[in-house]
């Protein structure tokens, strides 16, 4: 796998196709957690961790248990399973190991169990088939979108606060509509990220040209040159 | 410890009977939606090509022989001689909100015959009535796209180049 | 609170959407159509109602209840997901359209906070019927939200309004009668929000005018003691 076509599965995931603002997973820790930029960071790197774990652990089951016994219709139900448990281990390990950062994401950790971006990225990892390694980026770069979406937006609410609202507008009506104007700027992403070359259309018939090229080169091509020497 | 036993026990045991009824469940609707699958690639194959809708008893549809990586399945349409007459590609591409599927039919001479959107979502304009001018041509140069749903209309525009990129490679 | 209280609370007063603003995720993801929204309602109301009845009669056994008390959420969390894992498949097998364009949302009605909200606040300490009419309340108040938001967002960006299949009102004339074309930033995700948003907004100055009225008029009650 190049370079190129790693970039462009994070920055797709991250930017275009971002959790909260194209795919509205999410949608609740997004407006319930974003007033202060310290919780807003707490919850996004808690999420971050999670959505990486259980979608590796998710994907692992869904393929090599569920497609394997035909079991394919459990998944929603062994997904939250997984991923309650497994938000509840990470609490325990943090917990136990590292108290100083238990007690800064501590709060957030229950809350993440009905998180649907976690769910969602699980379930959209295993059914759109990707591998392994495809699925680690897709799911790192989904959680760090969430992230830097709860950063930039919590910042804005904290300054919006600050600044004299229409009263029918203040807290969650503000909020929605300053989200509103975060996704017209990220969907204009659009050109930022491009499909790496091997993916770009060649003309066609792709095989019949490159023989032909080796060959004998075709007149325009042979035309092509001699303008170019004079 | 005991106590954890239990809780835990109570807990599988919900989750037994909860898997138990969805395996019943999904006995009555797996065949349904099985035969419905079927069904729509059937209709849609009628739909795109032509000389197999007209020819049903002496024409073949060959489902299994030819496997791409790029698309997510081959029909080979032969003739009552096993000649090869017509390709049909079922193809899908990441769209807008949604991945799009198409089933597309190239024929000898590796123009396009038809084209069907089997399965989408996008939000954005209606890409499953739009005519992409794609009928009867070999190359995309005439490709109209759907204004207004740019991204849709690249992932449309995918599907026709793979299918017919991959016709000069399964109709030799 | 009686039957009929019970029952009218979860469209206005306690309306999940508008005002305790939960479910926001397929509110926001699902209404581009209203057909998308009667789905998403007829899919919700069944998992609720289900859900609150099952939750509430196991609970009615005192045994069960002990026993299950440390992992409830967990055993909640299990009956949902089977129940939604029902919908899905019978979506799947007699409506495939409406269950391509709802997509991964209907497996994510199990972790609507709704669902899992009402089995925890309400079903697991009332009787089964109150906690069947709960659930309709709830359910219907949710769908009729997402009409709302999602006739705004039909109509303003596509000039359509698709009610079930091939039954669709075209009102594509209104938009050729004032020469504007239907404006599709609404069926956009960006549009979701600025609906959103506005829908909101208008409630909190319905509500705010209706504070004032009140107060006015307790001012002059005292004035007039």
């Amino acid at each position: 796998m190049s370079f190129n076509q790693i970039i462009f599965i994070i920055f797709s995931s991250m930017l275009l196709e971002n959790v909260i603002l194209s795919q509205f997973l999410g949608i609740c820790s997004f407006l319930g957690v974003s007033k202060s930029r310290k919780s807003a960071v707490g919850m996004g790197l808690s999420v971050v961790a999670v959505i990486v774990l259980a979608t590796t652990v998710t994907w692992l089951i869904y393929n090599y248990v569920l497609v394997l016994f035909d079991l394919v219709y459990l998944k929603t139900i062994v997904f939250i399973l997984v991923i309650a448990s497994l938000v509840q281990i990470i609490e325990i390990i943090i917990k136990k190991f590292v108290p100083s950062l238990y007690k800064s994401l501590g709060i957030y950790l229950p809350l993440i169990t009905t998180n649907c971006a976690v769910l969602g990225v699980a379930i959209k990892a295993s059914q759109n088939g990707l591998t392994f390694f495809n699925m680690l980026l897709y799911a790192l770069g989904s959680g760090l979108g969430f992230l830097l979406i709860m950063f930039i937006f919590s910042f804005l609410r904290e300054e919006l606060e600050k600044r004299k609202v229409p009263k029918a507008m203040s807290g969650i009506p503000i909020a929605l509509v300053v989200a509103s104007i975060l996704a017209i700027i990220f969907s204009r992403y659009v050109g930022i990220v491009k499909e790496d070359e091997g993916e770009k259309e060649k003309e066609l018939p792709r095989t019949a040209n490159v023989i032909s090229m080796h060959l004998t080169p075709s007149d325009e091509y042979l035309d092509n040159i001699i303008r170019r020497m004079k | 410890m005991k106590k954890n036993l239990i809780t835990g026990l109570v807990l599988s045991v919900f989750a037994l009977i909860c898997g138990l009824l969805l395996s019943v469940v999904n006995m009555f609707t797996a065949p349904v939606i099985e035969a419905r699958t079927e069904e729509k690639i059937n209709n849609s194959i009628m739909e795109v090509c032509e000389v197999y809708k007209n020819n049903k008893d002496t024409y073949t549809i060959d489902k299994e022989s030819i496997k791409h990586d790029e698309v997510d399945s081959v029909y080979l349409v032969k003739d009552e001689n096993g000649e090869k007459v017509e390709v049909i590609y079922v193809v899908s591409a990441k769209g807008y909100a949604s991945t799009i599927q198409m089933m597309i039919s190239v024929t000898k001479e590796h123009k396009i015959e038809r084209s069907v959107v089997i399965s989408s979502a996008e939000t954005k304009g209606d890409i499953k009535t739009h005519d992409f001018m794609m009928d009867g041509k070999d190359s995309l140069a005439d490709f109209d796209k759907l204004s207004g749903s740019t991204i849709s209309s690249k992932a449309v525009r995918k599907c026709f180049y793979t299918a017919l990129d991959l016709s000069y490679e399964d109709l030799k | 609170m009686t039957k009929k209280e019970n029952f009218l609370k979860g469209f206005i007063k306690e309306n999940p959407l508008f005002v305790l603003l939960l479910g926001t995720c397929p509110a926001l993801a699902i209404t581009t159509s209203l057909e998308n929204a009667f789905g998403m309602g007829i899919a919700f109301i069944f998992v609720l109602v289900m859900s609150n009845t099952i939750i509430s009669l196991i609970n009615s056994f005192k045994k069960l209840k002990e026993l299950i008390q440390p992992v409830r959420i967990a055993v909640y969390i299990v009956i949902i997901a089977s129940l939604v894992t029902i919908v899905e498949m019978i979506m799947q097998a007699y409506l495939p359209d409406l269950y391509n364009s709802l997509g991964v949302f209907i497996s994510l009605i199990t972790v609507n906070c709704i669902v899992l909200g009402r089995a925890e606040a309400y079903a697991s300490q009332n009787t089964v019927s109150d906690s069947v009419i709960d659930g309709i309340s709830m359910g219907l108040g949710y769908t009729l939200a997402l009409i709302i938001i999602s006739l705004i967002r039909e109509f303003l960006g596509n000039g359509t309004i698709t009610i079930w299949g091939d039954l669709q009102i075209n009102l594509q004339g209104v938009f050729e009668f004032l020469h504007i074309t239907p404006i599709s930033f609404f069926t956009s995700s960006a549009g979701a929000f600025m609906v959103l948003g506005i829908v909101l907004a208008i409630m909190q100055a319905i509500k705010n005018s209706k504070d004032a009225k009140e107060k006015e008029a307790k001012k002059q009650e005292k004035e007039v003691k």
